[in-house]
């Protein structure tokens, strides 16, 4: 009985999203633990789904049957059936058991203390941006989780600042990330929240925060990128490595930032072409990508597509590869407010405030999810945040935020800062 | 002050009263009748505003990253849309129902505290007035209807848009916990000789049972609202975890009430769809005492209930475990209900009108939204389903299909009694079919834009979640709607002037109400009637008849007007504006005049 409602709720689901590739679905989950929710789901599903198709079929009946005709009879004045009301107070109480005691056991199930080789990836919310912190790596990175598949994940969270709740559709059920009370010394420190699971399908999963937590609740998206343990470590190795330093610039495989050598990154030129500094950042791209055309990358990720990724540079648009341009751009990072609040490993910026930039260039977004990385976005967001991002903290180079004022960088500093960040992977 | 006589001798076509002297009628009245149609209005007219904030929002999310409002405007109408449509138009219109019908049902001649009353009316129009003048000045609340800490701290909410929220609440609340008391009183203390518990109407089981969830759930609210209101006025420290605060005990403390308060909106529509059903089937309610118990029990377990709302708070597997189970349990008494329900139509003779239609409509959407609740209670899958569009499709087929199609139907079935004209059936027709195709419509695609991986109240959602199309249909549904919700109020406005006469029980209906005038008159009946059954104007019209229409009671008293009321109320909400000059002695003038309405009201003869 219980296999056939599974049967007819797997069906009638699966016609739900048939052919379209929903990133952020609750029904094609990559864990055992958004699996066996999912298996409750479908349980309940089935047994409500009868009841409902029963009592619409009994009021529609009822409706179309005993609906005044010239010749109905007066009815007969019953004022009620011990036995019937028994009867349909006893089902109920059947189906609430036949969905209760899976639920239960569920509950515990996927509740339980993660394993000891379990790989432990502290969860920071932040008004809107995640920071994801690897005690055993000492890596520290924000919006994007990178994740062995086929290894328990256990994630600890609490939250910087208000509520926000961790939620990637795919992998499994969300998690609010709280802040927590201050203890005084001495006590013990109040509870993190958890999450356990262990990704099946190396991929590229969205998600985003789902507890309303202030203005651009909407914006406060985050990634995870699930790969095989060889690619897991090599990531790792790079996030902990000094960053790679352009010192020869390297012809080869430059590319006009402009052009992007991105089909689909859609960069308007025109853009570019507004400030002299940058065309002639522009300009110089295109010589140097004249003397050695690129070679042919793979096409860009789409945000949301499923593909594993190469494990190598950013898989949604590659960088600006102007190494001068890009050292330049480092000098300015290190000697601008930037630092304040940003840290990259390896170099003298150490700020805690904001989100960590080690291995910015691999991200899908600017902002959290507030627009596609690429150079264009990114020029835009260093310039004026607030434009993409209402109400972040961060401040622009005219406008201040969160208490900051304006970091007065020219556009065409601003220009190699962006082609500094894009690069670092 | 008018005097009894005055009232019950008046010549019966007196000389048509001066705008001034209705106006201040109106301003001073402390009939119940009166009352329960201010109410009744106000709350349509904040039902319009709610749909319009409810329009914009389908508006800005009828296509990805749409700029047509920003991110704070959006947050603002939001918060006010779901902070609306539960204390401004829910609550109010079921207690606008309770105000007219209650006393009728149970053939009192008023409620039991007439300025009372009139109290609570005033207090929360000028609370509702006060909480949306914020509009003017750009600073609406914006924390979300449940505003969960810290993020109402002035640390994240530094402006006034919480302090017009937390004060506005805190007077609707205190107006709804008057009319608790109020309703409670008159159902124990105002029945007609032989009315016992077990032959009151269904729809009086409700408000009682309504009323004594009112006083006990929204104190729980009040006191929550004054830790916020002294977190952000005193600086105490109960929601500020850097100082030791715990924002989950605001979860708590607002589910606490919040739930019971699911039960607060949903249980006044069960007894309006418990008295058409049988009306239009011509039969009684199938197993009347198991709808009273079964009501009961659904108040008693909701207090039991609440953290279903916070499976993914982190409670731990035991406490999830426990919420799961009771909210199933609540399954049970409400699936009893539905097979009731049906039951009295079976083998009856239905008259499909509109009333009926939506009582019908109701029966079908509703148990959609308890199907989806069930889904909800099931905490392992709540933890995909919570705080996305599932939800939202969930409690909008519970509160829209359950409620305000009960309040609809309500409209068409009691609007000849207060007004002596029927609402036309042509317009009622169509109306219903719109509205019903238009909510649908609205509604359905939610489930789906919910387990696709929308989360709620999100101002903006992006291209590749490719929920466009989904997000599209809704927002259509949304305009089909407000097509449907105009007609009603068309409806309203042409049959008030223009409707079809009718006489004083047109549906054939079979309690109290019925035995009086269309419009009944100020002092309801002229005498009050005995009754031995539970419909007896099916079982004993005549006798009930001679009561009600017979010679006029000597003696009677009715409570004259007042005007201490609505200058209490106006001291009252004062009070609460003042608390926003931050000054700490202002708000004392609104207590000082607070003080004077109430001296002056204890010594007023009535």
């Amino acid at each position: 009985m219980t296999s056939l409602v599974l049967l007819f709720t797997t069906l009638v689901i699966a016609g739900c999203e048939a052919g379209a590739n929903y990133p952020q679905t609750t029904f094609r989950t990559v864990s055992a633990f958004g699996d066996a929710l999912n298996k409750v789901f479908y349980n309940t599903f089935g047994w409500t789904m009868g009841i409902l198709i029963l009592v619409m079929g009994l009021i529609l009946y009822a409706t179309f049957r005993f609906r005044e005709r010239p010749d109905s009879p007066d009815p007969e004045q019953i004022h009620g059936n011990t036995k019937l009301e028994i009867a349909w107070t006893i089902a109920p109480a059947l189906i609430v058991v036949f969905i209760g005691v899976p639920t239960v056991q569920t509950i515990f199930e996927t509740q339980r203390r993660p394993p000891e080789d379990a790989l432990v990836v502290e969860v920071v919310g932040h008004q809107w941006w995640w920071e994801f912190r690897y005690p055993e790596y000492g890596i520290v990175t924000a919006n994007q989780m990178w994740i062995p598949t086929d290894r328990y994940v256990s994630l600890q969270m609490h939250s910087n600042d208000v509520v926000h709740s961790f939620w990637i559709p795919r992998i499994g059920g969300k998690r609010d990330v709280n802040p927590l009370p201050r203890v005084p010394d001495g006590q013990p420190a109040a509870h993190k929240n958890y999450l356990l699971f262990n990704v099946r399908e190396p991929g590229h999963y969205l998600g985003q925060c789902a507890e309303f937590c202030g203005e651009s609740h909407a914006i406060m998206r985050m990634t995870v990128m699930a790969v095989e343990q060889p690619e897991f470590d090599d990531w790792v190795s790079r996030m902990r490595a000094q960053p790679a330093q352009p010192q020869q610039p390297a012809p080869a495989i430059a590319a006009a930032p402009d052009a992007a050598a991105a089909p689909g990154a859609g960069q308007p030129a025109d853009a570019a072409q507004s400030d002299t500094a940058m065309a002639q950042a522009a300009a110089q791209g295109q010589t140097q990508a004249e003397q050695a055309p690129a070679p042919a990358a793979p096409a860009p990720l789409r945000i949301g597509e499923i593909r594993p990724p190469t494990g190598v540079g950013n898989p949604f648009v590659p960088p600006v590869d102007d190494a001068a341009l890009q050292q330049e751009g480092e000098r300015i990072f290190m000697a601008a407010a930037c630092v304040a609040c940003h840290q990259i490993a390896g170099t003298t910026a150490t700020g805690l405030l904001g989100p960590a930039l080690t291995g910015y260039g691999e991200r899908p977004w600017v902002g959290a999810g507030a627009a596609p990385n690429n150079v264009e976005n990114l020029v835009r967001w260093i310039r004026d945040p607030q434009s993409l991002k209402p109400g972040t903290l961060m401040p622009g180079t005219v406008r201040g935020g969160g208490g900051m004022g304006p970091t007065g960088l020219s556009d065409a500093e601003v220009r190699a800062v962006a082609a500094y960040l894009m690069s670092l992977k | 002050m008018a005097t009894t006589e005055a009232y019950i001798h008046a010549p019966a076509e007196p000389v048509r009263p001066s705008t001034r002297a209705i106006i201040w009628d109106w301003m001073t009245t402390v009939d119940h009748k009166k009352i329960g149609i201010l109410y009744g209005v106000t709350a349509l007219f904040f039902f319009i505003v709610g749909g319009i904030e409810a329009t914009l929002i389908r508006i800005q999310l009828a296509k990805p990253e749409m700029q047509f409002l920003s991110a704070d405007l959006y947050n603002q109408i939001f918060t006010m849309h779901g902070t609306t449509m539960v204390f401004l138009v829910g609550m109010p219109m079921a207690v606008a129902m309770f105000n007219y019908f209650v006393p009728l049902q149970i053939g009192a001649r008023d409620v039991a505290f007439p300025r009372l009353n009139a109290l609570s009316y005033w207090i929360f129009l000028f609370g509702a007035i006060f909480m949306n003048v914020s509009f003017l000045f750009g600073q609406a609340p914006n924390g979300g209807w449940f505003g969960y800490a810290p993020l109402t701290s002035s640390q994240y909410t530094p402006g006034l848009n919480v302090d017009f929220w937390v004060l506005g609440l805190q007077a609707l609340g205190a107006a709804s916990i008057m009319g608790g008391v109020n309703f409670i009183t008159t159902i124990i203390q105002l029945r007609a000789p032989g009315m016992r518990l077990m032959r009151m109407p269904l729809f009086t089981w409700m408000a009682f049972i309504t009323s004594f969830l009112i006083i006990t759930a929204l104190p729980v609210l009040a006191v929550a609202l004054f830790l916020v209101t002294f977190d952000r006025f005193w600086g105490t420290n109960f929601f500020i975890t850097q100082a030791g605060g715990d924002p989950v005990l605001w979860q708590h403390l607002f589910w606490m009430f919040g739930h019971p308060e699911v039960y607060i909106l949903i249980l006044p529509a069960f007894g309006i769809v418990s008295e058409i059903i049988p009306t239009f089937s011509r039969k009684p309610l199938f197993g009347y005492a198991v709808m009273v118990y079964s009501g009961a029990l659904i108040g008693l377990i909701g207090w039991g209930v609440w953290a279903h709302h916070m499976f993914a708070t982190g409670m731990g597997p035991v406490a999830d475990a426990f919420f799961t189970v009771s909210t199933l349990i609540i399954a049970i008494p409400t699936g009893v209900k539905i097979f009731n329900w049906i039951a009295t139509m079976w083998g009856g003779k239905l008259w499909l009108h509109t009333a009926m239609k939506y009582a019908i409509a109701m029966l079908l959407t509703f148990t959609i939204g308890g199907v989806s609740g069930v889904m909800h209670a099931t905490s392992p899958h709540n933890l995909q389903q919570t705080d996305t569009y599932f939800v939202v499709a969930h409690f909008h087929y519970v509160l829209i299909g359950g409620l305000v199609f009960a309040i609809f139907g309500s409209f068409y079935f009691w609007f000849p009694k207060m007004t002596g004209r029927l609402m036309s059936e042509k317009l009622g027709s169509w109306q219903f079919w719109i509205f019903f195709i238009g909510f649908n419509l609205t509604f359905m695609p939610m489930h789906w834009i919910g387990l696709l991986g929308m989360p709620r109240r999100i101002f903006t959602y992006y291209d590749e979640l490719q929920l466009a199309d989904l997000n599209m249909l809704a927002t259509v549904g949304v305009a089909v709607q407000a097509v449907g919700i105009l007609l009603l109020v068309y409806n309203l406005i042409h049959s008030y002037f223009r409707g079809e006469r009718c006489g004083r029980n047109p549906f054939g209906a079979a309690t109290l109400e019925w035995a009086t005038e269309s419009p009944p008159a100020v002092h309801n009946f002229n005498r009050i009637p005995e009754v031995h059954s539970r419909e007896p104007l099916w079982v004993e019209a005549e006798r009930v008849e001679a009561y009600a229409f017979g010679p006029m009671e000597e003696n009677m008293h009715m409570p004259p007007n007042s005007y201490w009321p609505i200058v209490t109320a106006m001291g009252a909400v004062l009070t609460f504006v003042l608390f926003m000059t931050n000054i700490w002695w202002m708000p004392l003038i609104g207590v000082v005049w607070t003080a004077i309405g109430v001296i002056n009201w204890a010594y007023e003869p009535t």
